[in-house]
């Protein structure tokens, strides 16, 4: 359950989905601006802060998008 | 000697970011982030403080915001991977064709018109089935197959009603029956480093549609397109789709500016992520370097 703070829960960094409000454990080598997956609700997550960690819906495709 | 000053552009920290921080950092580096949603830039010439970074490497999914950022950093003094000149041609699929052709390099036969009735007639004289594709776009989005006048007509008609000003330029290329696969070639610091086969049961073969990849060994030909492509485009850290006819005959399809790799490292053996890092690097280490496939 996300605490008062925003979601952080220390132990194994997770923090809350702002779309469906679960856990969402963040790895260790993770890096702010990476992609992760709800794995309650499939949301897109962007990883905007680490300490404490962040999570916001990622900005969906644009059309100039590519490689 | 003081750590080279890298800055990194980039929108989203993929696979392919995450891996190349690592390379970096195995090697002493420490890039700084550029968020291209946070970044503020002047414009500004060399003249005054030095540039923030002596390198700025270009990862960001906008081809919009690339091509801007990369242009003022340029401006600036910077030394740019890949250059604004590059993602210029590379991120237009017409300019990509025009640079090929002007060095002789074969690319499939490719008409562009600037009306429905005319891209009609084009397409027509190219013969079924052909392939139109906007000008500017990736990952196969929007690239379609037309089989019959139907769908030419069909595709056509969407374009004119629901396409914006730059769907006027209409693109249209012969359709390669390749077998079942195209071949994307890796082209670092001017040589070929490795390539892949990308085979897909759908005839458009990208990964990021669900293409398989596997290795397919660089032959002196692939060799010679690849690096010929990256020169043709200005000099660039890119990736090369190759599509083969029929006889054999290879053809340079599109050369991609901010290649993504992650099915590739596995498959060839080769350290994708670290050969860039190091080219990046080597491009750093050299004053007034600018980035040069030769």
């Amino acid at each position: 359950m996300p605490n008062a703070e925003g979601g952080l829960t220390v132990a194994g960094l997770t923090a809350a989905c702002p779309e469906c409000d679960a856990q969402v454990a963040i790895g260790d080598d993770a890096e702010v601006g990476e992609i992760v997956s709800c794995t309650e609700c499939g949301a897109d997550l962007e990883i905007r802060g680490l300490t404490p960690a962040r999570l916001e819906v990622a900005p969906p495709e644009e059309e100039d998008w590519g490689e | 000697m003081t750590s080279p000053r890298i800055g990194i552009l980039c929108s989203r920290i993929r696979v392919e970011e995450k891996l190349l921080l690592q390379a970096f950092r195995a090697r002493g580096a420490e890039p700084e982030r550029i968020d291209d949603d946070e970044a503020v830039l002047e414009i500004r010439g060399p003249a005054g403080a030095p540039p923030r970074w002596d390198v700025v490497f270009d990862r960001s999914l906008s081809q919009t915001r690339a091509l801007a950022a990369l242009r003022v950093l340029e401006a600036q003094g910077v030394t740019t991977v890949n250059t604004a000149a590059v993602v210029a041609t590379c991120g237009d699929k017409l300019a990509t064709s025009a640079a090929l052709a002007a060095r002789g390099l074969p690319s499939p036969r490719t008409l562009v018109a600037f009306a429905p009735e005319a891209a009609l007639r084009a397409i027509e004289e190219l013969g079924y089935p052909v392939v139109i594709k906007p000008a500017v776009g990736s990952w196969g989005r929007m690239v379609s197959r037309l089989n019959d006048r139907d769908a030419a007509e069909a595709v056509l008609e969407h374009k004119r009603a629901l396409g914006s000003a730059a769907d006027s330029v209409y693109y249209m290329q012969e359709h390669v029956d390749k077998p079942g696969r195209d071949i994307r070639s890796f082209v670092v610091g001017g040589e070929t480093i490795c390539a892949i086969y990308r085979e897909s049961e759908h005839w458009i073969t990208n990964t990021a549609r669900g293409g398989h990849a596997s290795n397919c060994p660089v032959t002196a030909e692939i060799d010679r397109l690849s690096r010929g492509a990256a020169d043709a485009v200005g000099g660039g850290m890119v990736a090369v789709d190759l599509l083969e006819r029929g006889d054999g005959e290879l053809l340079i399809s599109e050369v991609n500016h901010t290649m993504e790799f992650r099915n590739s490292i596995d498959t060839t053996g080769v350290d994708i992520p670290g050969r860039m890092a190091e080219h990046v690097l080597s491009l750093a280490r050299r004053p007034d370097a600018v980035e040069a496939a030769s």
